[in-house]
């Protein structure tokens, strides 16, 4: 046990693994807001599929050479979400075939690309770093968690600002806009922010894990709350509770940081099964 | 009042993002990292001499060997990254031998390679011994488990500065 605490006190003083906490809480946090929504407007493999759009997107940056990726994938991602989301429940070709459809296109180019013009000698260091985060998380400089912490404020901002929009336009987006309310110009709010978080939070889980980061905190939540305030807050807070834990066990056990998070998310979804048993049974 | 303090941080993100497009970042989320970070964690350019594990060399300064496998991986990549927090410290770490050569200047260089968990990104930190070693009749054979303990020391080649691992202690696995 003392060993244990003196691990704990030399690991936490590095300044990198502070950062790792700050930006891991930061994106579930911003991840568990979108997750509601996205889950309940049927689009909860969005986050698989735009971080596939960013994977490709990271392909064509290392090809321009450009010394920070976000300035193609960022407006790359975004442009997809926008394709994806804005167009609501009318799209031409469905929610879950768009999806399917841009994500493998992406996925495929993407590795078709960094084949062709890699820029690096390591090529599967790099798709295995993209694809499952590896300790990309333990990498970041103080430049990073400042972008991290900017970001997470606008989308948390945004959230607060826009709550109740985004109330309407899960449950009933068609009443919405008999209203005469521009739904569109939500799902395009949705789509954004929905984007911005997928190219952060591929850096703590990669982009084949994202989807947990978004789905697993909302369904956890959903098992128990019943109104959409209260899911989104024992959402943030389960999402949150995950990821410092998640990263606290890869930090002291050597475990990867992405799988880690997503199976104490596996882990907490179960336990609030339970509960939910014994809160059924107990309205019954 | 909900609107508002949204609008307020919004706006407020807004100027932080324009601010940190300068050459300067802003103060605030730095001062925000500053609190959450302890200054002793920042200052300290040696942590681990104050905190010594069951398992870990009391001798050396930083001791990877005791470390594992994500926390070794994310050290040394901060080692390379702000290499002048780490200069002059004694340090043990193992991984597996390897040896590259530049034709252009006919110089060898000697590295020690640690994967990640997943091993399938590896961190590589160079060593020396002392001139009256040769390769390969002092040396291991490419890819063996070796350890190696030293201090981290520097030297200028071509106008850039390069850190190593100057150690007299090369132990195979």
């Amino acid at each position: 046990m003392a060993d244990l605490a003196a691990k704990l006190q030399l690991y936490f003083s590095y300044p990198f693994v502070w950062y790792a906490l700050i930006v891991g809480l930061l994106i579930a946090l911003c991840s568990s807001l979108l997750g509601v929504t996205l889950v309940l407007k049927r689009f909860s493999y969005i986050g698989d599929g735009l971080s596939h759009v960013a994977f490709g997107a990271m392909a064509v940056a290392g090809i321009t050479g450009l010394t920070n990726n976000n300035y193609v994938v960022i407006p790359i991602t975004v442009i997809s979400a926008i394709l994806l989301l804005r167009t609501g429940q009318n799209a031409k070709i469905n929610g879950d075939a768009a999806i399917a459809m841009i994500s493998v296109g992406a996925l495929a180019v993407g590795y078709l690309l960094m084949n062709l013009f890699p820029s690096s000698a390591n090529i599967s260091g790099d798709v295995c770093t993209t694809l499952f985060g590896s300790t990309s998380i333990l990498t970041l400089k103080r430049e990073d968690v400042i972008l991290c912490i900017v970001m997470s404020v606008i989308v948390i901002s945004a959230f607060l600002l826009f709550y109740h929009k985004i109330f309407a336009v899960t449950f009933d987006e068609s009443f919405m806009k008999a209203a005469g309310v521009k739904a569109g110009v939500y799902n395009l709010v949705i789509a954004v922010i929905t984007a911005l978080i997928i190219v952060l939070a591929m850096n703590l889980v990669g982009s084949l894990l994202i989807s947990a980061l978004i789905i697993f905190p909302a369904l956890s939540a959903m098992r128990v709350f019943k109104s959409f305030r209260s899911v989104v807050i024992c959402s943030a807070a389960v999402s949150v509770f995950c990821a410092g834990a998640g990263i606290f066990v890869s930090v002291m056990f050597g475990t990867p940081v992405g799988s880690t998070i997503v199976v104490t998310d596996i882990a907490v979804f179960f336990i609030f099964c339970i509960i939910s048993l014994f809160t059924r049974r107990k309205a019954l | 009042m909900k609107r508002s303090v949204s609008l307020i941080s919004l706006t407020l993100a807004a100027a932080f993002t324009l601010g940190s497009c300068g050459q300067k970042a802003s103060d605030t989320p730095n001062a925000l990292i500053d609190a959450i970070v302890s200054d002793a964690a920042g200052a300290e350019p040696n942590p681990s001499a104050k905190y010594v594990t069951a398992d870990s060399d009391p001798n050396v300064d930083l001791d990877l060997t005791a470390m594992n496998s994500t926390m070794v991986y994310s050290v040394i990549y901060d080692i390379m990254v702000e290499p002048e927090k780490y200069y002059g410290q004694t340090m043990k770490v193992d991984g597996f031998f390897d040896t590259v050569t530049d034709d252009r200047l006919g110089t060898r260089y000697f590295f020690v390679v640690v994967p990640d968990a997943a091993a399938c990104c590896s961190q590589g930190l160079e060593f020396m011994l002392d001139d009256s070693k040769s390769y390969p009749d002092d040396y291991p054979e490419t890819a063996a488990d070796i350890e190696v303990k030293g201090i981290l020391d520097r030297y200028d080649e071509e106008g850039q500065t390069y850190y190593y691992i100057r150690t007299d202690e090369l132990k195979v696995l």
